[in-house]
């Protein structure tokens, strides 16, 4: 019953916060320079007064601001994101075709990252001094401070002059055509570097933060209390310190869904992977404010979603937040 | 200093003795007289005490070598933006010689894919992204602290509120809600600044709140509450200073964080056109990354280090500010 | 007589400050089914003793004299691995907080049976079954439940329990004890100890009793050790200890306690009234020159400030270490 409750409160604050998202992109708008029937049409689009009337009584902009607002609501909840009038096509469409290979980027990186920093941070706290320490610091401060877009280029200029192993653009060989187990080995080779940079980016915070939360949990009495029973340090590190440890990188795993979109939509743009980084991209040059809006309503959706399962995994791994009795 | 045992005696007959092991302070070690080289807790006048104050944090802050390794790198960005330009005397956007020549020779960073200075770029660009950077922290630091205080200050169902918007702006992911802002209200710096501060004010706001809800519950602000203090004299004399120095660090942190967030955005062709930038240099020439190596590692170099600079910097205040906390990168 | 479980002679503990000892010149044997108690304000290096016979002393602190043996084995300067296997199996240690001493994250069943997997005594599944038998055996409701069940959902005392489950898991032979009921109510306190002499009549372990509390000292003690700042100021057969104190400062500390008449330890009876000792336990770094105890000591004289008084024998099977030692002072005030 309880759980049934708190699940019910989790979604209902995930329902209000898009709804707010919704009112955001309104008032956006709204407050932009400019008809907003010509905002909606998008400056490039070429809009004729035909489609300008079609607008105005699709949004109901000749309506009060209120029932402007209804309307809108009513729409996007629905799933109509409105219509790009560059494109000629249904907002959600586009988006919809776009997310696949994001989130395989997206979803692939953030494994990785947490992986790969969880064990730089068990390698750094095992040896909280010295050399190693050292190193994973300064590591993890670097892929923090170097921008995305430029590691992203230097891997480019690595791997693409230097030791040309791996495609440097797109998704898959536009010039073959494959099927099957071979267009997956293709779309994985082209995924590597555009992963490793997102990869590279967020395993430094993760390292960062799975190192801190160990040591912290290094020196907590139960890791004396299971020395003294005898374990190896091995045992006290991965059986008992890095379960409490991974508490905080769940929690950012989820908080950093956000950072890796727009990590995403910066290295989509860099390689050329057709995501929703690049429909940004071309929307932004095409001032396309319908797909724009779309895709951060949608992306708040995606952080949401990502938020919600955090918490469930996070239910899942610390008991302190569920009962037995 | 020696207690006799009658004096014993007669504290603890009274009853009201303090307890056999609690801690107590100890009178005697404290008139046995500090060493001379600590300074009095209250000096007689204002200006040595914040004269010592500044000595002291320079004395916490110069001992992590890495900040200052920050410091001078920072300083030495700073002259290079501000000065760098009117020494070097070329004009980023003027087309100076043919595409693509290689560093070295006329050009001592090369020229861009349509034979610009790249030198010229760096050292104006800098003043773009740091100033950006600078202002959008500033920008971040004054939302975040205003919405974080009056939260922890007043809780109750203004706190719910304010929180709820946090946690709303918390759901924009940063990047794509400037983008969107500067899309449509038109690439202007002031407008890239506007943006990065509205899309990342929630981490110091979370900040600032909890340190208020913190410092509100310490006994010498609950002694003010009780002693009838209003509460704007509560908010800006009694917890402020206290909540500062934390809010302090992570606001320099911040700059940081808009530095790499306007560097994307100019990146992304969202900067300002008539304004050089770092991002603004690697975006223009990202299709030619392979031809012209020079053209991305500068601009890009210039940001890692300025970033890496500002990290350190406010490690290096956190440890001169809050000489306890344990966050750091070191 | 048998070789005692524990013998230790004149151990030394040295802190990062290179020249101060947190532990100076501490000497006590412990035989089977034996428990002695380790007594004294917090702060005078009653822990790091504790941890330095597990071998757990915390970074910056080592041994720096003197010698620990476990059985008859020297175990200062054995190489970690081969501490390791001594750790659970031959000693094992119950901590002060039971709320922070279980991992919140595993369940008590798998923390109790991990030690006996690791100590390669039982495989995993019969382990789980000594576990619970276990579990029953220290007075747990309903072991095979409670066994999945993770510490927060535990109170205190049943969280001590626990802790003296994963203590006995692998029978060791000797029980380091450190303050195993401070942190809990008067009558969990009273459980817990008789749960102690229990297990040890059962298991005939000895136990280091670690603690600041007379009562309980008095109520399990065979022998003890009156720690300050380091050093022993007395030793010997518990129950003569508390009848009749020696040194001043254990009879400040037994006049400072409100102490009350037990059945089977000590006969020890309420002081009239409760007399707190002045001033404070100085730091191990700021030892003064002479005594100690000189500073806060009522029968101290000046020869007390120069020389540091040696641990002397007093009687047959006591020592104290003040030249002024005496019980009659105390039989004349709490007669």
């Amino acid at each position: 019953m309880r759980a049934i409750t708190l699940v019910a409160r989790k979604l209902l604050n995930a329902a209000l916060l898009l709804l707010a998202v919704i009112v955001l992109n309104f008032i956006l708008i709204h407050m932009a320079p400019g008809d907003p029937a010509t905002v909606i049409a998008g400056e490039m689009g070429g809009a004729s007064a035909e489609t300008m009337a079609e607008i105005r009584a699709r949004y109901g902009l000749d309506q009060p601001l209120a029932t402007q607002i209804f309307v809108y609501a009513r729409r996007v909840a629905t799933g109509d994101l409105g219509r790009s009038y560059f494109f000629n096509q249904p907002v959600k469409d586009l988006i919809l075709r776009r997310v696949p290979p994001t989130l395989l980027l997206m979803i692939s990186a953030l494994t990785l990252a947490a992986l790969v920093g969880v064990a730089l941070g068990l390698v750094g706290a095992a040896w909280p001094h010295g050399p190693t320490a050292h190193l994973i610091t300064f590591f993890s401060l670097a892929g923090y401070a170097a921008p995305v877009f430029w590691t992203g280029l230097t891997l480019m200029l690595a791997f693409g002059r230097f030791w040309p192993i791996f495609p440097i653009s797109g998704m898959y060989d536009v010039v073959a055509s494959r099927h099957g187990l071979s267009l997956a080995l293709d779309v994985l080779r082209h995924l590597a570097l555009p992963c490793l940079t997102l990869t590279l980016l967020n395993a430094a915070q993760f390292s960062r933060l799975a190192r801190a939360s160990l040591l912290e949990n290094l020196s907590m009495d139960y890791i004396r209390a299971a020395r003294a029973k005898g374990l190896s340090e091995f045992q006290v590190l991965c059986g008992h310190a890095l379960k409490n440890a991974l508490l905080p990188v769940v929690t950012m795993a989820g908080l950093q869904f956000g950072p890796l979109l727009a990590g995403a939509v910066v290295v989509e743009t860099v390689f050329g992977w057709p995501g929703l980084g690049r429909l940004v991209f071309d929307s932004v040059l095409r001032r396309d404010y319908p797909v724009l809006l779309g895709i951060l309503f949608f992306s708040a959706l995606l952080v949401v979603a990502a938020n919600l399962i955090t918490d469930a995994l996070y239910h899942k791994i610390d008991p302190r937040t569920r009962r037995l009795f | 200093m020696k207690k006799r045992a009658s004096e014993i005696a007669a504290r603890g007959a009274t009853g009201l003795g303090p307890a056999p092991f609690a801690p107590r302070p100890a009178p005697e070690r404290a008139e046995k007289g500090a060493p001379a080289s600590v300074p009095p807790r209250y000096p007689l006048e204002p200006a040595p005490r914040a004269l010592a104050r500044a000595r002291e944090f320079w004395g916490r802050f110069r001992v992590h070598y890495f900040s200052l390794f920050g410091l001078v790198a920072l300083a030495f960005i700073g002259l290079a933006v501000s000065l760098g330009p009117v020494l070097y005397g070329i004009d980023p956007f003027e087309i100076v010689s043919a595409p693509f020549m290689e560093p070295g020779g006329g050009n001592p960073l090369g020229t861009d894919y349509v034979g610009r200075d790249v030198l010229a770029g760096v050292l104006s660009g800098g003043r773009a992204s740091l100033s950006v950077g600078f202002f959008a922290a500033l920008f971040t630091g004054a939302i975040g602290l205003s919405v974080g205080s009056l939260a922890g200050f007043f809780g109750g169902a203004l706190d719910a509120f304010l929180m709820k918007v946090t946690e709303f702006f918390q759901v924009l992911p940063t990047l794509l809600f400037a983008m969107v802002l500067v899309t449509i209200f038109g690439p202007t710096l002031w407008m890239e600044t506007l943006a990065i501060g509205l899309a990342s004010w929630m981490s110091v706001a979370r900040l600032a709140r909890a340190e208020f809800i913190k410092i509100k519950e310490l006994d010498y602000v609950k002694s003010a509450v009780s002693a009838g203090a209003a509460p704007r004299r509560l908010i800006f004399k009694t917890i402020l200073p206290n909540a500062l120095p934390p809010i302090l660090v992570a606001a320099a942190f911040d700059v940081s964080f808009a530095i790499l967030l306007e560097g994307s955005l100019s990146f992304l062709g969202l900067g300002d056109p008539n304004q050089m930038s770092w991002g603004l240099i690697i975006g223009q020439n990202k299709n030619y990354a392979l031809d012209a190596w020079w053209t991305i590692f500068f601009p890009g170099f210039a940001i890692f280090l300025s970033v890496l600079a500002v990290c350190l910097v406010s490690d290096g205040l956190n440890h001169a500010l809050n000489p306890r906390a344990r966050k750091s990168f070191s | 007589m048998s070789e005692p479980i524990l013998e230790i002679e004149g151990l030394q503990i040295g802190g990062p400050e290179k020249e101060s000892l947190a532990v100076d010149g501490l000497s006590l044997s412990i035989h089977a089914g034996e428990t002695h108690a380790l007594v004294g304000e917090s702060g005078c290096g009653k822990t790091m003793t504790a941890l330095a016979i597990l071998g757990l002393l915390p970074r910056g602190f080592r041994t720096r004299g003197g010698s620990i043996k476990l059985l008859g084995e020297e175990i200062t300067a054995l190489p970690p691995a081969r501490l390791r296997a001594l750790r659970g199996s031959v000693m094992s240690m119950i901590f002060q907080e039971p709320m922070t001493a279980l991992n919140p994250v595993l369940t008590v069943g798998r923390q109790i049976s991990e030690v006996i997997v690791a100590k390669k005594i039982l495989p995993p599944k019969e382990a789980r079954e000594r576990a619970v038998e276990l579990m029953g055996q220290v007075g747990l409701p309903r072991p095979a439940t409670l066994y999945r069940a993770y510490p927060h959902e535990f109170s205190g005392g049943m969280r001590q329990r626990v802790a003296l489950c994963v203590a006995l898991a692998a029978s060791p032979r000797l029980i380091v004890a450190d303050e195993p009921t401070t942190a809990l109510d008067a009558t969990v306190q009273a459980q817990i100890l008789e749960l102690l002499r229990e297990i040890q009549t059962r298991t005939g372990a000895a136990i280091l009793l670690i603690t600041h509390n007379l009562l309980a000292a008095g109520f399990l003690a065979d022998s003890l050790s009156v720690l300050y700042v380091g050093s022993l100021l007395e030793r010997g057969p518990a129950a003569q200890v508390l009848a009749e104190p020696l040194h001043p400062y254990t009879q400040g500390l037994l006049a400072s306690q409100p102490l009350l008449e037990i059945g089977a330890g000590a006969l020890l009876k309420a002081p009239a009234r409760l007399q707190a000792i002045a001033g404070q336990v100085p730091r191990y770094q700021d030892k003064p020159p002479g005594c100690l105890f000189y500073d806060r000591c009522g029968v101290s004289r000046a020869q007390c400030a120069r020389e540091r008084p040696p641990l002397a024998p007093f009687g047959a099977s006591r020592y104290a270490a003040c030249p002024y030692a005496s019980p009659t002072l105390w039989r004349q005030t709490h007669a």
